[in-house]
């Protein structure tokens, strides 16, 4: 039986539940929980599966952060200027576009200070799966067309800021 | 650096492979054309360790010459330090060539925080843009002399009015406004004095319209106000106020005496068979010469074609 169907809901009512501690929280407690979750499943299900699961995972938050974070916005450089303006307040990251041809179906894009691996050990591998998937679906969600997103570049392979290549289809 | 020098020709020779190796990395750092590898030890050619080495200066050297040729369009696919440099710089420029062409269609919120002293004469060249912009655009719609909408704004606001009332069927009206004997007042007072008298006129017509209400310089001493969800009536009795503040006027001439003036109003409202905006302009234009032609300082309309 399923016990956690996501829903916005899910968030909470942050301001009526912390009304101390506020809405915000270290990116060290971030991290924490989705490393541990990430061995926990990788352990389990090994890399390639977890990171399929990171994948959709990243894409089901991005599909919902953009139905109540970004809609509704109408045209591509809204949305790139409210995705920027969002992912910059929420402490998300900051998003910064190298080149965006919609009908051609091709962006890419950096994310500086991203807030899943800037810092982290560097390693030979991309590591922001989850943030593939949460790209994709922003743009996904904007244009109502499948679109997919790969890391090209990582803090984690020696970049300094996290690259995407994003492409429709 | 003699002391260096004795120290490496003391030193003793290396074996002949590594001697290559370093020839070979040198040379793909350096020269011009890439050196091959067919002076290698074949044994070395076939190590993984050496394959990503020889990626990672070939892309290297790749990138180099394009970020040199000044082409960001070359993304190569090797990592590390080293490269992530010029990577870094590569996006940059390639982030700030995406925000030129912001800027160029109009997006001056556009700013950059990564290129140094560049940034901040790219970001002071966007909000000069920006106000040069605004200033363009301000000279376009307004009229120079009193600062009221000039004709061109009348037609952008005119067709979106027309637009809207035809699709709400909501009343819309339309003053035509003209200053009577103008011509009389410039030769007698000077023009100096008839600019007075237009710029006291276009503060008084503010003054009486409404927020929602437009009004521009038509031409010369003409004057039109748009009246949106305002039927034939109460324009008129906007129109009939106007008139009755004109006559109230008194402008201060150059000796300090004062003078009036008088204007005429048509009025006009949407019917049915309008197709636009300018089709309720020409029939207050109409009711404009009928005011004109009935002796001046007054309001006379037109509706459904017909004078009332």
């Amino acid at each position: 039986m399923r016990k956690y169907i996501f829903d916005w809901s899910l968030v909470g009512d942050i301001g009526a539940g912390r009304p101390n501690l506020g809405a915000e929280v270290g990116v060290d407690i971030y991290r924490l929980m989705q490393f541990t979750l990430r061995d926990v499943i990788e352990s389990r299900y090994g890399a390639e599966e977890a990171d399929s699961i990171f994948y959709q995972a990243g894409k089901m938050a991005g599909a919902e952060f953009y139905k109540h974070a970004i809609h509704p916005v109408s045209t591509v450089e809204e949305f790139v200027r409210k995705t920027q303006q969002v992912l910059k307040n929420k402490r998300i990251g900051v998003l910064r576009i190298e080149e965006a041809d919609l009908e051609e179906g091709r962006v890419v894009l950096t994310i500086d200070e991203d807030l899943d691996c800037s810092g982290l050990p560097e390693l030979d591998y991309e590591t922001c799966i989850y943030d593939e998937g949460f790209v994709a679906a922003l743009f996904e969600g904007f244009t109502q067309q499948p679109w997919a997103a790969e890391e090209i570049d990582c803090w984690c392979t020696g970049a300094r800021t996290c690259r995407f290549l994003v492409t429709q289809g | 650096m003699e002391k260096n020098k004795e120290t490496m020709a003391k030193a003793p020779p290396l074996a002949p492979d590594t001697q290559q190796l370093l020839e070979w990395v040198y040379g793909m750092l350096t020269l011009p054309t890439a050196p091959t590898t067919q002076n290698l030890p074949p044994a070395l050619l076939q190590q993984e360790p050496f394959a990503a080495l020889q990626a990672n200066l070939k892309d290297l050297r790749e990138i180099s010459a394009s970020l040199g040729r000044g082409e960001l369009q070359n993304l190569v696919t090797s990592k590390g330090i080293v490269l992530a440099g010029l990577k870094g710089l590569q996006s940059n420029l390639r982030h700030l060539t995406w925000q030129t062409k912001m800027v160029a269609k109009g997006d001056f919120s556009q700013q950059v925080d990564f290129l140094g002293e560049f940034s901040d004469a790219f970001n002071e060249m966007t909000h000069k843009l920006q106000r040069y912009q605004q200033q363009m655009q301000h000279l376009a719609s307004y009229d120079a002399l009193t600062q009221i909408p000039n004709r061109l704004s009348l037609e952008q606001f005119g067709a979106d009015a027309f637009k809207k009332a035809q699709s709400s069927e909501a009343p819309l009206s339309a003053l035509m406004m003209d200053i009577d004997h103008f011509k009389l007042v410039n030769d007698t007072y000077g023009h100096a004095i008839g600019d007075t008298v237009l710029v006291t006129l276009a503060e008084l017509l503010r003054e009486q319209l409404r927020i929602s209400d437009f009004v521009a310089r038509y031409g010369g001493e003409e004057f039109v106000a748009i009246l949106p969800n305002t039927p034939l009536a109460a324009a008129l009795q906007t129109a009939q106020r106007i008139c009755a503040a004109v006559r109230k006027l008194k402008v201060k001439t150059d000796n300090g005496t004062t003078f009036g003036i008088t204007i005429s109003i048509g009025v006009g409202q949407i019917i049915p068979q309008d197709k636009a905006y300018t089709d309720i302009i020409e029939r207050s234009d109409q009711a404009l010469y009928l005011a004109k032609m009935s002796g001046r300082n007054r309001v006379c309309q037109i509706a459904d074609g017909n004078n009332l």
